[in-house]
């Protein structure tokens, strides 16, 4: 018995382990975390750029020279994180690549060539930062993780240049893609790297804000709650006077809790639906607070955005394409098949669409079909088991009754208890 | 994957005087380079464990006749421009290790090992490598004789600023931080001994006041976080600008 039951338990948790990686999900939701990250990160650049000189190069404040020791083991521990900027003293390379730099990011941002122009951002962003050592922050970070979960999905599918492009190549869906153009333009649907991305950003957001909540609880001042008034009485930080704050003790030591308990729980409330609206909400809130009051606008607006990855893809899906993504939910709920067929529409008529992808349908239909005889083979055993179980019962009772008939056993003897009966 | 998204964080809290705790620093060593590389290595405490002072450098050239204050608002726009230089300024202080007495080589023994003894020179150059880097810079900006001195901008308590209606830019709450040696009773042991800022400059910023103002100390962290690697750093200091 407990072996079953432990059999079963691992089923069921292996199950559950392949429905939450392993789900196909549609793009939108990282449609729309692409443009606010390709934004984010074209403005650092722009940024970057109107002060280049003080930061990458031999004359910066922390130059070439000083920025490879610090990381190549000369000054302290050696790290993998590694720059070809602190390799380069000429400026004008320095600008080119800076160009190229800008010019990637606002591809990536606008969603064209996304597969190519995605993980050279990402890439290019990442020898920025390794460079920019001692004058980064948090939205370094969180810009930066966000980059790197969107550029190996189909995240320039939507809302993209991309997106046109493919519509132009298959004559609105009359025609097919394959081979590298149908990688380049990818269509809109449902895939396993959508959901891969955004659960593995989802888990570092868990991971961010557990961990910056225990490190906060190690302090004494979050939980004097006092905390708050420290911050928004940094002057350095300060873009709103909100010191008025100090006449009202009950008010920011309130804030100070409700963000240390917020930020250690996120990782357990965010997921149940009843709690993910509240979540998301105070998530606005903090980071909406660090945007206006202390300074740092640009994080916390990403912050916000990178919390978008807890909505799902179907509602944006639903405010995007109205009463066409609802004929697909219902598609969908007809069939466990027809969940995997219902995003591959990019807008217009959805019938004209059908036959232009058919090869890639068929695909999809295969691969739904083996999921399902999977999961039909699955419940078969278990029917298999629990007939089984049902016919040893049945044996037990007929044996029960047998005994009792030729008076071997009484009514009240131990052995009718339950627990002999399992025995039995 | 999962492992380098949880680890770094995880070995940043399991941190203690012993060092890291050897389990978590064993899986560390298997994702380290990839969580460095793809600059996942970080702490995530922000304004954590307390929010702190900050930190600010002032720049003095021109035989004096010129000084300047980093960050300011006045001077580097956009926002994100003014926090890259906040950063810069926090990422000199979180760097500092105090210089070591000369005779610092009679203590090797029980008490400091040979190792210990050049991961805090080690230490020492590496913040004298930082500073003359910016020291360079604001040179090559054409200003001549450049001193860097590290300031700490104190924070009131609210009591104290609701009752006396003080201001945040009070100039008794700016503290020069000087840099010189440790003692050797300092390296042996206690931190009250490291440098603290001057006594006689840190004015209370309620002088007629003997009640302390409580400020966070140099520990604090700011809304920026600490790598594994700047942890591992030899100086005393926890904070990272990075």
């Amino acid at each position: 018995m407990m072996i079953e039951s432990f059999k079963q338990y691992a089923a069921s948790w292996v199950d559950a382990w392949d429905r939450f990686w392993f789900t196909p999900r549609h793009i939108d939701t990282l449609a729309v975390l692409r443009i606010v990250t390709g934004a984010m990160l074209l403005y650092s650049h722009l940024v970057l750029a109107t002060d280049f000189s003080s930061f990458i190069g031999t004359e910066a404040w922390i130059d070439n020279e000083t920025s490879a020791r610090l990381h190549d083991g000369t000054l302290g521990e050696q790290t993998a994180a590694w720059s070809y900027l602190w390799l380069v003293d000429n400026a004008t390379v320095l600008w080119l690549n800076h160009i190229v730099t800008i010019l990637v990011t606002a591809c990536f941002m606008l969603g064209f060539l996304t597969r190519v122009t995605g993980p050279l951002a990402w890439f290019l962003q990442l020898m920025v930062i390794h460079r920019l050592l001692g004058s980064l922050f948090g939205l370094d970070q969180i810009v930066t993780y966000c980059a790197m979960y969107l550029v190996f999905t189909p995240c320039g599918a939507v809302w993209s240049i991309d997106s046109k492009l493919r519509r132009r190549l298959t004559d609105d869906g009359e025609k097919t893609l394959s081979g590298l153009k149908a990688w380049l333009f990818p269509a809109d649907k449902k895939t396993i790297t959508a959901n891969v991305a955004t659960r593995l950003l989802q888990i570092h957001l868990c991971v961010i804000y557990l961990f910056g909540g225990i490190a906060k609880a190690r302090g004494e001042l979050w939980w004097d709650g006092t905390a708050v008034w420290f911050a928004v009485a940094n002057y350095e930080y300060q873009s709103l006077d909100m010191t008025f704050l100090g006449r009202f003790p009950r008010v920011f030591t309130a804030l100070s809790h409700i963000t240390m308990f917020w930020e250690i729980f996120y990782c357990a409330i965010i997921w149940p639906r009843l709690t993910r609206g509240i979540t998301l909400a105070l998530a606005v809130a903090v980071h909406g607070g660090i945007a206006l009051f202390l300074g740092m606008m640009t994080f916390g607006i990403m912050m916000i955005g990178a919390n978008g990855i807890f909505v799902s893809p179907d509602w944006i899906r639903r405010k995007r394409l109205g009463d066409l993504a609802e004929d697909e939910s219902g598609d969908a709920s007809l069939s466990g098949v027809m969940t995997s067929l219902g995003g591959d529409t990019t807008g217009g008529s959805k019938s004209a669409k059908l036959p232009s992808d058919l090869q890639h349908r068929l695909e999809e239909l295969e691969a739904a079909e083996k999921g399902i005889q999977k999961r039909y083979a699955k419940l078969k055993r278990r029917e298999a088991k629990n007939e089984e179980r049902t016919e040893r019962l049945m044996a037990t009772r007929e044996k029960i009754k047998q005994k009792l008939a030729d008076g071997s056993l009484s009514a009240g003897d131990s052995v009718l208890r339950n627990d002999d009966l399992e025995e039995s | 994957m999962l492992l380098t998204i949880v680890l770094p964080p995880l070995a940043f809290q399991a941190r203690g005087a012993r060092g890291l705790s050897p389990s978590v620093g064993t899986l560390l060593s298997m994702i380290s380079p990839v969580a460095q590389m793809f600059y996942m290595d970080r702490g995530y405490a922000f304004f954590a464990p307390d929010p702190g002072p900050s930190h600010l450098i002032r720049a003095t050239s021109d035989a004096g006749n010129t000084v300047q204050v980093f960050p300011d608002l006045d001077d580097q726009w956009p926002r994100l421009k003014y926090h890259r230089h906040f950063m810069l300024a926090e990422f000199l202080n979180d760097s500092y290790q105090p210089a070591l007495p000369l005779e610092v080589s009679q203590l090797i023994g029980p008490e400091l090992s040979p190792e210990e003894l050049q991961t805090l020179r080690l230490g020492r150059k590496r913040y004298e490598r930082i500073l003359d880097s910016m020291v360079r810079h604001l040179e090559s900006t054409g200003k001549s004789d450049v001193a860097i001195v590290r300031l700490e901008h104190q924070l009131p308590d609210f009591v104290l600023f609701t009752r006396e209606n003080l201001s945040l830019t009070d100039e008794r709450a700016y503290v020069e931080l000087p840099d010189v040696p440790i003692t050797l009773e300092g390296l042996l042991g206690t931190a009250e001994a490291l440098p603290q800022p001057d006594a006689e400059n840190a004015t209370p910023i309620d002088p007629s006041n003997s009640e302390p103002v409580p400020v966070p100390d140099g520990e604090n962290k700011t809304d920026t976080d600490t790598s594994i690697d700047e942890a591992n750093q030899p100086d005393d200091a926890q904070e990272d600008a990075s």
